[in-house]
């Protein structure tokens, strides 16, 4: 009876033991599996939308078609995705215009995820038409608005003068004339402007032909140990979606009614 | 006839029930212990002040065992405009403590605990990484926190977080290194309206690596605004509307917006700049830029806007704010309206969230940081409020307020003057002469 009653007070102390403890600890992180650290590219690819956008869908589900579980961290500075890269060996980065160096691709691969048509946009009263050839000497001594963080080697050359910001700031740049164009994706473009500024639409205009495509990729790190077989596997799962229509399906349920061939181009493999 | 006039525009005057209610009773200083002579100490602490040209104009408010004896309006809101008692000021950081009861409405409300991380309810924040320099101070490394941000780590500025303006004044490698990672990222101290909603920023901060381990500092942040935004998700309203249904009408704080609309705007007062010798102009409509320190003065006269921080966006006038300092001192209540219970502002007020660290931004060492507040520990330090237990906090226009549990004061200062730094003394001389006034 003795031993019982030790019994139930060893295990009621135990269980008690288990029971306290601090509440929020480095044991209760939950490690990222898999883990690709993505830019954020508004739109398709942000944590400012609910699932991360289309190519965060088009991520995960490419991995998931190989039964690989992933984990897709979006942040906002591609500082942060060399940092990853090249401090921490990081298994792979994603994102569009990863300015990676010559030396740094050695070591990568390269998979490109979704490919979408990118354009220049000008305000309609400021200039009843603009022209463009697609030379970017067309906009010789214009003032262009790009994205943070984006390439301007090509510009400069060119003589054009750069402002970089986010793309609300840079459509209310061009509304107030501060930018004679803007550079963005089409479909990021028409998502800002239905979101938040619904009474501009059809005074911003897109200018044909296009520019080059926007390419978000997913770029694995040869030099991490499950790079290489990680990569050959997400390609694999990429091309089960695009086989399977599930790819097409993705992107059909985040542009809604929107005609797909017009924001988007195939992805060349 | 005139007479008749009168009696007339007095008749309609009460029954929109404008005096009975906008015009604040004073009771004379005697009848709730505090001395009219020793408060006229005051008189002349702020018209020295001003006739020196350190400040433009000012109001203050003492009150004592729930009774107003002291609001007096000295200089001028603006150019050739005198300050009014109802003359509104951008106060700023003091939006802090209205966030903190926001966050302490949802918690009694059983919709949040202190003890939550906030990844719970904002995911971004999950996984996050401090950065640390290098040995060789070439360089970082992000390393995994060791815990995650709590709900009340932000309350009490213990999140790791930053404000960008503090690289201005303390000069730490791995401090530059994160406000450098937050300008690239579009981060601001949101003294300026950004444009674009606080969730956004904030899920952009949430990526970003912290400046501390969580729970391993003492730093004041931007911790507030993302307790706005928590605000947000966890309510499911937009932060402004919550705080207007939820404090500002329940406390009748008519003069209170994130919002100032249109025909309340000729109240705001004008924002000087004072070198505190001589040199006092008025601030113009640009932004005021001193290196990492940015405001913008002319942001009070926005109608809309999407930007709703939690650590700086109220405009407001000194009775308002005393009706919301003055349930504070109630523990929870006035006249009638309860919006928090006693022990949940007991907690609050409690000095011994922040362990041994000190809330040295405003005061000293051995001021600790509640829940919203810096609170005065003891009477061992150089900056003293009068009591132990005293808990009060300022804004960077120079505003400020402090409340006395054990004398039942409370002191409110409202300014719009920059730079703030100059201006610890004026309050603390304040505080002094408010304490002085003491006379039962």
């Amino acid at each position: 009876m003795k031993t019982f009653f030790y019994g139930i007070v060893l295990f009621c102390v135990a269980t008690m033991a288990q029971a306290t403890g601090p509440r929020v600890t480095s044991a209760l992180l939950t490690p990222a599996v898999n883990e690709i650290f993505a830019l954020d590219f508004p739109a398709v690819l942000s944590s400012e939308l609910a699932d991360g956008g289309i190519a965060a869908a088009l991520i995960t589900a490419a991995f998931k078609a190989e039964q690989v579980e992933s984990t897709l961290t979006v942040l906002p500075l591609k500082t942060m995705l060399a940092y990853y890269l090249n401090e921490e060996n990081a298994l792979g980065i994603a994102g569009y215009d990863l300015d990676l160096s010559a030396a740094e691709l050695k070591n990568l691969i390269i998979v490109p995820v979704v490919s979408l048509k990118e354009s220049y946009f000008y305000y309609r009263p400021k200039y009843e038409t603009l022209t463009w050839t697609g030379n970017l000497a067309d906009f010789k001594n214009f003032t262009i608005g790009v994205n943070k963080g984006e390439s301007l080697t090509a510009y400069q050359k060119a003589g054009i003068k750069i402002e970089q910001d986010r793309l609300d700031a840079r459509i209310k740049a061009l509304i107030a004339g501060k930018i004679d164009v803007l550079r963005e994706s089409d479909l990021t473009m028409k998502m800002a402007l239905a979101k938040n500024f619904s009474d501009q639409q059809s005074a911003i205009v897109r200018l044909e032909p296009s520019t080059e495509d926007a390419i978000i990729s997913v770029v694995f790190n040869k030099k991490n140990p499950k790079g290489a077989a990680l990569a050959k596997q997400f390609q694999s799962g990429l091309t089960k979606l695009i086989a399977s229509g599930q790819y097409n399906d993705i992107i059909k349920a985040h542009i809604g009614d929107l005609a797909m061939e017009s924001y988007f181009v195939p992805v060349h493999r | 006839m005139l007479k008749r006039f009168v009696l007339f525009g007095l008749f309609t005057v009460i029954s929109h029930g404008v005096v009975a209610e906008d015009v604040p009773a004073i009771v004379s200083p005697e009848s709730v212990g505090l001395s009219s002579s020793r408060l006229q100490n005051l008189d002349t602490l702020m018209e020295s002040h001003i006739a020196e040209k350190k400040i433009g104009g000012a109001n203050v408010l003492i009150a004592r065992k729930g009774k107003i004896a002291y609001f007096k309006s000295f200089g001028l809101a603006d150019d050739n405009k005198p300050m009014q008692r109802d003359t509104m000021f951008r106060v700023m950081s003091m939006t802090k403590p209205l966030t903190s009861v926001a966050i302490m409405l949802l918690y009694e409300q059983g919709k949040l605990l202190l003890s939550d991380p906030v990844s719970k309810y904002i995911p971004e924040f999950k996984n996050q990484k401090v950065l640390e320099m290098n040995a060789d101070g070439k360089g970082y490394k992000l390393v995994p926190v060791k815990r995650e941000v709590t709900v009340r780590d932000l309350l009490t500025h213990s999140s790791g977080l930053l404000y960008l303006f503090s690289n201005n004044y303390y000069h730490e490698p791995e401090r530059k290194a994160v406000v450098d990672l937050y300008k690239q990222a579009g981060i601001t101290d949101g003294f300026c309206r950004p444009d674009e909603t606080i969730g956004d920023m904030v899920k952009r901060l949430a990526r970003l690596p912290l400046f501390k381990q969580p729970g391993e500092v003492w730093e004041y942040s931007l911790s507030n605004d993302v307790l706005g935004y928590l605000v947000e998700v966890v309510s499911g309203q937009k932060f402004d509307d919550f705080v207007m249904q939820r404090i500002f009408v329940p406390l009748k704080m008519k003069d209170s917006y994130f919002f100032v609309p249109p025909e309340k705007q000729g109240r705001i007062a004008a924002v000087w700049k004072s070198d505190w010798h001589g040199s006092l102009l008025r601030v113009d409509d640009k932004p005021l830029i001193d290196a990492d320190l940015w405001l913008c003065p002319q942001d009070a006269y926005a109608t809309s806007g999407k930007y709703l921080t939690g650590g700086a966006n109220v405009i407001s006038t000194v009775y308002d704010y005393y009706r919301f300092a003055q349930m504070l001192l109630n523990q929870g209540e006035l006249d009638g309206t309860r919006l928090l219970s006693r022990k949940t502002i007991e907690l609050m007020t409690a000095t011994n969230h922040i362990g041994n660290f000190d809330a040295t931004f405003l005061h000293d060492h051995a001021w600790k940081f509640g829940l919203g507040f810096a609170i005065q520990q003891d009477r061992g330090h150089d900056v003293d409020s009068g009591d132990a237990g005293v808990f009060e906090w300022a804004g960077i226009y120079s505003t400020r307020f402090s409340i006395d549990p054990k004398e039942q004061k409370i002191t409110i200062f409202m300014s719009q003057t920059t730079p703030f730094g100059l201006h610890f003394g004026l309050w603390d001389k304040l505080l002094v002469q408010s304490g002085s006034a003491i006379n039962d």
